[in-house]
């Protein structure tokens, strides 16, 4: 069966240009672990490491950290709304090509959801591998 | 595949550690423990990848007389693992009790219609 995969793009609240490490990313559906909330302002979306090896200080997988408004006292956590975004992605067809650009800041393509955060004071993401 | 979200009352912080909200895929589901008359906690895979960790989700819920218990619990969580409806892209909301700190969130609590009846009151995620 074929697999999905799902890019990322931007760094420091713009495009990066996709042209130097953590500026994009590109994870396969496969490897999807989890959404949660980290603070009132940003959401993780967490891939199991192609690594496959924990950090032994209690490291991580692969991890998209979402920087985003705190709506958390007004509308709820910005988590649902991107945890939604994630759900429909990794489930869209059939008129995609393989690839799900989620959000990809460089070329102003977001995926459900993210368009609505794209505005965002702060709006950021940021690529963290695991090493 | 199926995702299902799962919120507390409050959702503000958490990460990998103790979240106070989760969406995960329905392949990370491990299993459910009776923990109480009234509460069944689920096991998933950890978010984080960590072997030795996993999310635990405590329902509270009706006991057995009352309509639900555990048999009642874990057999509309397994149904929401396996829901095929055309329209929901995937994305299933099986729990979110998130009324945020203003009574103002967009939509209020959300849960899937399989807990109507189970007498739902609490969801507790470590």
């Amino acid at each position: 069966m074929k697999e999905k995969y799902l890019y990322f793009a931007g760094i420091d609240g713009g495009g990066g240009g996709a042209d130097a490490s953590a500026d994009a990313g590109c994870f396969p559906v496969s490897r999807f672990a989890g959404v949660s909330p980290i603070t009132v302002t940003t959401t993780g979306i967490y891939f199991r490491s192609a690594m496959d090896n924990v950090d032994d200080s209690g490291g991580a997988g692969d991890l998209i950290t979402v920087t985003h408004a705190d709506t958390s006292a007004s509308t709820g956590h910005r988590c649902k709304l991107i945890a939604r975004a994630m759900g429909r992605a990794m489930n869209a067809q059939p008129h995609t090509n393989g690839m799900v650009d989620v959000c990809d800041v460089d070329n102003d393509i977001y995926f459900d959801g993210f368009s609505d955060i794209k505005g965002d004071s702060g709006f950021d993401i940021v690529i963290t591998l695991d090493s | 595949m199926n995702y299902l979200y799962f919120a507390e009352a409050t959702v503000e912080t958490g990460g990998a550690s103790n979240p106070e909200a989760l969406l995960l895929p329905a392949d990370s589901y491990l299993g459910a423990d009776p923990a109480s008359t009234t509460t069944t906690t689920f096991y998933f895979k950890s978010v984080d990848g960590v072997p030795t960790a996993r999310e635990a989700i405590t329902i509270t819920h009706a006991t057995t007389a009352n309509g639900c218990g555990f048999k009642g619990i874990v057999r509309a969580m397994t149904l929401a693992l396996n829901a095929n409806y055309p329209s929901n892209d995937g994305f299933i909301v099986f729990a979110d009790s998130e009324s945020g700190t203003a009574a103002t969130k967009t939509g209020g609590t959300e849960y899937s219609k399989l807990l109507n009846g189970l007498g739902v009151t609490t969801i507790a995620i470590a």
